[in-house]
């Protein structure tokens, strides 16, 4: 008769295991949903045909951007073109563009896009409790009249950011952005006011509005100019925040031919690089810039002038900065 | 299992499309179509209401299908399906396991972000007329622990040395951006994001001089 109540506590067991089991998986779930909107919404972004006005807030400051583009056979067009404040204007073809940057002297730049250095989001790494952020999936809102659901992507802490978006229910449209920090302070949004999925779009539609002195061999070119996408071994690993892990390294060269080595840190979603160039020996202050939300440290130390840039929170640049000064202190003339 | 096929369930809502037209939602579902059956696809998925409505279901299969195959180790050998069929820089096979969210069509165009939002003093070539103060959107300060050495490195108000550091971190900037591209998000989020706070100040003193763009 001892053996009676140990089944029904088996079965509790198994039910109880089972319950566990179902709870643990239940985030994981609402994680992959959410990869598969992301998976949509760049599907939809690239894929669909579209125009519309789009509105971009920060610290109060609105600028507001029609967009056109395209996408057939012959690849992708699109047309940025800013409709109030400095005229500005981009025009993609294929791989192909054109910019006209504001200015005193506005300047028109053409640039081929090459291959990014940083190959993309790790799948594995953004999902699951070793990623750096938590998605989830949130309610539903109505932006430029459309039904959008809402994707939350919050960083698990302060050396990064999140974001907000919302996407289109049908099609996956990216209809709204949000760059949100730890404390889910919104620090910009992207949103379009109004938007014509599927629109019929002629040729004509892409040709540039603006015109600016031709710009070549400056420092915006060199610095457009692909630097190489080997993974060299590099000699400096510096102690980064948790979740960035190093995905390229080599080295480059500038305006004067000078070489530089540079290190590609990235979570999945928020990255940044350190660029080393020599200097003279001596130590000059540390200093933080910012552009915006990108950060950029600089520092000088044994010998070396470091360079941290990314859009992260300009403790994340600082505490990867910090590290590079305190190696540099140790190793002088590296 | 039976509700979640994805024939039964489109056969059912889907009575008034042909089969072919079924075949190619799901291929552009799955990313399959070239561009020109795309471009069709599309343009005829914007008009056919019954179409749109199919194409919305389609989605929701997918993803139960989706959810009852991660159960499974089956998601092991999609992701890895799914890596090597995407084309790497280099095409090495240390960075099989990264596979983009967002295609890498979209990221490509990240190198626009930082162009529009470097700012018009930061491209004087000349460096004739001084932008008038600190680059606009720029804002430098020494960090807490450096205080002490603060001073030299800070000038204030314009100078050579300040201009060519100013292009030194916005070269940067620009190298970061091309290597790393947007996270993933499409062209015209980070097209924007680098705008300055003080850009607009400057173009309304320049409209007041001279019409700066020719329209065409």
């Amino acid at each position: 008769m001892a053996t009676i109540p140990s089944r029904p506590f088996s079965t509790v067991l198994i039910v109880t295991l089972a319950l566990a089991a179902a709870a643990a998986a239940a985030p994981a779930r609402g994680e992959e949903d959410v990869q598969h909107w992301l998976d949509r919404m760049s599907r939809a972004v690239e894929a669909l045909d579209y125009r519309g006005t789009l509105v971009h807030v920060r610290n109060g400051q609105v600028d507001t951007l029609r967009v056109i583009h395209r996408s057939d056979e012959n690849g992708v067009r699109e047309r940025i073109v800013s409709i109030d404040g400095a005229p500005r204007e981009v025009i993609r073809n294929g791989d192909k563009v054109r910019c006209v940057l504001p200015g005193d002297n506005p300047v028109t730049l053409e640039s081929r896009l090459t291959g990014r250095l940083l190959p993309s989001l790790p799948v594995n790494r953004l999902l699951g409790p070793e990623s750096a952020y938590l998605m989830s999936l949130g309610e539903r809102e109505r932006v430029a009249g459309m039904m959008a659901r809402i994707i939350h992507i919050q960083p698990r802490d302060a050396y990064r950011y999140g974001s907000r978006l919302w996407l289109e229910e049908q099609t996956g449209m990216l209809l709204r952005y949000a760059l949100i920090d730890h404390d889910g302070r919104q620090l910009q949004q992207v949103s379009f006011t109004s938007l014509e999925l599927g629109a019929n779009i002629a040729d004509s539609e892409f040709e540039p509005e603006f015109i600016g002195r031709e710009a070549s061999g400056t420092w915006v070119e060199q610095a457009l100019r692909p630097s190489g996408t080997s993974l060299q071994r590099a000699s400096y690993a510096p102690r980064v925040p948790r979740g960035f892990r190093l995905v390229n390294a080599g080295q480059g060269s500038g305006k004067a031919g000078e070489s530089f080595e540079y290190l590609l840190y990235s979570d999945g979603l928020s990255s940044f690089s350190i660029y080393v160039e020599p200097a003279d020996s001596g130590n000059v202050a540390s200093r933080v810039d910012a552009m915006g939300p990108v950060h950029v440290y600089t520092t000088q130390s044994g010998g070396r002038l470091f360079t941290v840039v990314g859009e992260v929170p300009s403790a994340t640049v600082e505490f990867v900065g910090r590290q590079l000064r305190h190696a540099g202190r140790r190793t002088p003339q590296g | 299992m039976r509700g979640c096929d994805r024939c039964w369930t489109i056969n059912r809502i889907c009575k008034h499309m042909t089969e072919s037209s079924r075949e190619n939602l799901s291929s552009l579902m799955d990313g399959e179509l070239d561009r020109r059956g795309r471009k069709f696809l599309l343009r005829r998925l914007s008009g056919d209401a019954d179409m749109k409505a199919a194409w919305g279901r389609m989605h929701t299969v997918r993803a139960c299908l989706h959810r009852e195959r991660l159960a499974g180790s089956d998601l092991v050998s999609r992701v890895a399906d799914a890596l090597a069929e995407e084309p790497m820089p280099g095409g090495r096979p240390a960075q099989r396991w990264l596979r983009p969210v967002a295609g890498g069509a979209i990221a490509a165009s990240v190198a626009l972000m930082a162009i529009v939002g470097i700012n018009s003093s930061m491209l004087d070539q000349q460096g004739g007329a001084p932008a008038a103060e600190e680059a606009s959107g720029f804002v430098s300060r020494s960090t807490s622990l450096d205080e002490p050495f603060t001073q030299s490195a800070v000038p204030v108000g314009y100078s050579e040395e300040r201009r060519a550091e100013r292009e030194r971190i916005s070269g940067y900037v620009l190298r970061h951006h091309q290597a790393a591209g947007s996270g993933g998000f499409p062209a015209w989020v980070p097209i924007v994001t680098g705008l300055d706070e003080n850009a607009q100040a400057d173009q309304a003193e320049q409209a007041i001089e001279t019409p700066i763009f020719e329209e065409r």
